[in-house]
């Protein structure tokens, strides 16, 4: 009996937006809060049904990413020894991304309450902040300036360290 | 770099266009890749835009709040975490292949990025000295010397004498904050003859004073190194590696004396440095060409020095102009010694564990010594200090309403001296710095209830005030807990000082061991806070120990209790035990009232807080001690300073003396070798402000509560 409950609850099946089903094992969909408050919530209730957790914000293509993620940092969750490589990993699989997959992606970690994933997108959107001057974030995030050229300034004078 | 990186992003967004990198090969919906071919981070929810200022870089994060108005408002001026407000310093230096000024930060793993926030003069300028914030620069066109805030933009002009030769200023520094009343500047100098010559300011005065001291006989060369102010004194290291002190000790008198260097070793130093990491100075020594790489921690009260071999969780950042210790959040920053150097885009640092250098970012690689690495033209190790409290003077504070004090601190309570249960509000809290003006202060918001002592207990009795900081100022000041015990019971608070309107009090209950403890005298030493605590056992009376606390994840945890020495005598009535700091040590000094008012017997014991055995010393190591019931506090003291109170001015304190007071209002001074007690001052003579060394802070006397408050002792 035991045997059977727990291998019904290995794995979830997560419903995408486009209703795409992924099948999903229970450890890696763990690493999503969301995902597993579902599953915690199942298995206080004792059911043995396959579950199924349709996520209506989230589209297939996302999805994917996001399980990706969410599977390898599952492999090294009780490793710690590996922490650099997995640092490394995770640069490498934000950098691959366009921005528009970026911004959705950042919105599912958020949806699915994935917390590193999140911290690393935003961290990674910080990076692409840097060295940047105020009219290269405009232009590289497209954002409208609606400051007056007074007001405008006024910020400018105010931000800069004088050294004289 | 960042054309480069904008010509990356439009060639990505080409290439986008071709090849979606999508994994899954559902139909992609085209116009909706063309609307985001930009990150429209303003498309995000609001939330994640403060989260993503909160992954910003200081710079970056003014640039980020500038580019529109929503991100503006959905931004608060400074950034919610102190983390991400320089937790160490930057290196701010000019390149010298284009001159454009470039930044690192020691914190982040990669290499300098351009700093396009700075307005420099227009003319070439040297920084001669960083601290706190502040720095000190000259225009030799100009022929200006000028301290001033970059971000505050406060700056004021020193005057210049002809005495004064400014282009050869190397060795410059300051006490606390330049435009505190009682900062005094130093700069180092050495006549024709090679005798040092100090020329020194303070604050408002409109002419330089030169200290030439006669009868020295000894060469010192302060040389690049600036000098640190520590305990009172300003320190400064000579190219030979010996150690100046130099004290201003008011009345126009001076004292400069040279301690011995620390090891025979040194020769042809590269570059040596004084600075302050967590209550010891120390002195980084780097051979030539970082060849060796030594550091000593000099032993204030016994004089000497003794070899550090490792930081702890500290690291440090030296330059000629300025040198900061840090405790970094980042465990791989410890142990570390950053120089201002470079190789590449990278800083170079020391490490105490591999005892070799490296470049930062790229750790595996080693470097034998520092050739091969660049020193910047220009550069300046700047610490932002966000200072947001406004100078407030002593006058007008209602100095009659002084509740209690410790070494650091004043509360002023603005409605009533002692505080009673059934007084709906607390009035006003005020927390103070001690300085000439008391030139910091915070308001503090009421406690959300009075906490009572049982049933039985009509009032309530604030028995300690402690700050986990030793001081507001500092750009750390955010991590500061505020601390007021009533009893075993124990409010606190993190004072943000910016935001003194959103402060919680927290209240919890002080117990070790299943015993309740009661508090009070509060010190703080190297992180940790010591106290007489009042440990109630069922057995017996009270027993006087002392506890070690310190703020563990939200919580003041009580870390050991440990016994105080046999013979002294807990606090009551004929007896009284004073706890107090001195020169990294810990100090219990308990007097013992005879019949008729006469002191019998009065004993020190002294304490290096790890060890716990407590050792009793009779004399001071030229030390004057000044005891109160709330925070003691102490100074260096001389040999014909008085014991008598002198109406003009001050001549010093005498040395191995306890200034306590006692009989209500008189203040006595026990000479510890004599064994004599002399009437010193009487408390209705003080001047709190004005030209007197320290304050005697005042308050209503009855209960005969004494408080006693350091001021500056230059």
């Amino acid at each position: 009996m035991a045997s059977s409950s727990s291998s019904s609850l290995s794995r979830v099946v997560v419903k995408s937006s486009d209703n795409n089903l992924f099948v999903v094992n229970k450890k890696v969909a763990s690493q999503s809060q969301l995902l597993k408050q579902c599953i915690d919530n199942m298995e206080e209730k004792g059911t043995n049904d396959v579950i199924l957790i349709p996520l209506s914000n989230v589209t297939s293509n996302i999805l994917t990413l996001v399980l990706e993620y969410c599977e390898k940092h599952a492999d090294f969750a009780d490793d710690d020894n590996n922490n650099q490589e997995l640092k490394q990993w995770d640069h490498e699989f934000l950098k691959k991304f366009d921005y528009a997959t970026l911004n959705s992606l950042t919105m599912a970690a958020d949806y699915m309450v994935t917390k590193s994933l999140l911290n690393l997108c935003c961290q990674f959107i910080a990076d692409s902040i840097k060295d940047l001057t105020v009219q290269q974030i405009r232009q590289i995030f497209d954002i409208k300036n609606d400051f007056t050229p007074q007001e405008e300034a006024d910020i400018k004078n105010e931000n800069a360290w004088a050294f004289r | 770099m960042a054309d480069s990186r904008l010509a990356a992003i439009q060639n990505r967004k080409e290439h986008n266009r071709k090849t979606p990198i999508y994994i899954v090969e559902e139909k992609v919906a085209d116009e909706e890749t063309e609307a985001t071919e930009s990150l429209l981070i303003s498309t995000l929810p609001t939330d994640m835009i403060s989260l993503i200022s909160e992954h910003l870089h200081l710079f970056e994060y003014r640039n980020f709040r500038a580019s529109c108005k929503m991100f503006r408002s959905l931004v608060s001026p400074l950034p919610k975490t102190t983390k991400k407000l320089l937790p160490v310093p930057i290196l701010i230096f000019f390149t010298t292949d284009d001159g454009q000024c470039r930044m690192i930060d020691p914190s982040r793993d990669d290499d300098s990025y351009y700093c396009n926030h700075l307005q420099l003069p227009e003319y070439p300028f040297t920084v001669h000295f960083c601290k706190d914030g502040w720095i000190v620069i000259h225009n030799r066109q100009l022929v200006s010397l000028k301290y001033l805030n970059p971000l505050t933009r406060v700056k004021q002009d020193f005057p210049l004498d002809e005495d004064l030769k400014i282009s050869d200023l190397k060795s410059f520094g300051f006490s606390t904050n330049p435009t505190s009343p009682d900062c005094v500047t130093v700069v180092f100098d050495h006549d024709d003859f090679g005798l040092v010559l100090i020329h020194y300011i303070q604050y408002g005065d409109q002419k330089w004073k030169d200290c030439r001291l006669e009868n020295q006989v000894d060469f010192f060369f302060a040389g690049y190194s600036c000098p640190l102010y520590f305990a009172g004194a300003f320190y400064v290291l000579g190219v030979d590696g010996r150690l100046g002190e130099f004290k201003v000790l008011g009345d126009g008198q001076q004292s400069w004396r040279i301690y011995k260097k620390p090891t025979t070793r040194i020769k042809y130093l590269h570059s040596y440095h004084l600075v302050e990491c967590h209550g010891d100075l120390l002195a980084v020594f780097i051979g030539h060409m970082g060849t060796w790489v030594e550091v000593y921690k000099f032993n204030l009260s016994k004089r000497k020095w003794i070899k550090v071999k490792s930081l702890g969780n500290y690291c440090l950042f030296v330059s000629n102009s300025s040198s900061f210790s840090a405790e970094p959040t980042e465990a791989w920053m410890r142990n570390r010694i950053y120089v201002p150097r470079i190789k590449g885009n990278r800083i170079v640092f020391y490490s105490l564990d591999t005892c070799k250098f490296h470049v930062s970012g790229i750790e595996d690689d080693s470097l034998v010594n520092l050739f091969g690495t660049t020193e910047p033209l220009h550069f300046v190790l700047a610490v932002a200090a966000y200072n947001g409290v406004m100078p407030q003077t002593l006058e007008a504070l209602p100095l009659a309403h002084v509740k209690a004090a410790n070494a650091f601190i004043v509360i002023v309570i603005t409605e009533r001296a002692k505080i009673k249960v059934q007084a709906p509000v607390l009035g006003k809290l005020k927390c103070l710095t001690p300085s000439r003006s008391l030139s910091q202060s915070l308001n503090l918001p009421l406690l959300p209830y009075l906490p009572t002592l049982g049933t039985n207990a009509e009032e309530v009795e604030l028995t300690g005030v402690g700050l986990t900081a030793p001081v507001l100022n500092t750009s750390t000041s955010d991590d500061c807990v505020f601390l007021l015990f009533f009893h075993f019971q124990v409010f606190w608070c993190h004072p943000r000082l910016r935001r003194s309107d959103m402060i919680n009090w927290v209240d919890q209950i002080l117990g070790y061991n299943g015993k309740l403890l009661c508090v009070r005298q509060t010190v703080i030493l190297k992180g940790i806070i010591y106290s007489f605590a009042m440990v109630a056992d069922k057995e017996g009376p009270f027993r006087l120990q002392v506890a070690s606390m310190r703020m563990v994840d939200g919580e003041l945890k009580v870390l050991s209790l440990l016994p105080a020495p046999i013979g002294s005598k807990r606090i009551c009535l004929g007896s009284f035990s004073f706890l107090l700091e001195s020169c990294g040590l810990l100090y219990i000094v308990s007097v013992f009232y005879g019949f008729s008012n006469v002191i019998s017997v009065s004993k020190v014991w002294e304490l290096d807080p790890p060890m716990r055995n407590w050792v009793e010393v009779k004399c001071l190591n030229g030390r004057a001690f000044f005891l109160g019931q709330h925070c003691s506090t102490w100074c260096w003291g001389s040999d014909n300073g008085s014991t008598v109170s002198s109406s003009s001015s001050s001549v010093g304190y005498r040395k191995d003396c306890l200034y306590l007071p006692f009989e209500k209002l008189i203040l006595y001074s026990y000479c510890l070798a004599e064994r004599s007690i002399t009437p010193f001052q009487t408390y209705q003579n003080l001047q709190p402000t004005g030209v007197s060394d320290y304050y005697w802070l005042n308050f209503k006397p009855q209960h005969h509560r004494s408080v006693i408050y350091s001021g500056n002792f230059s």
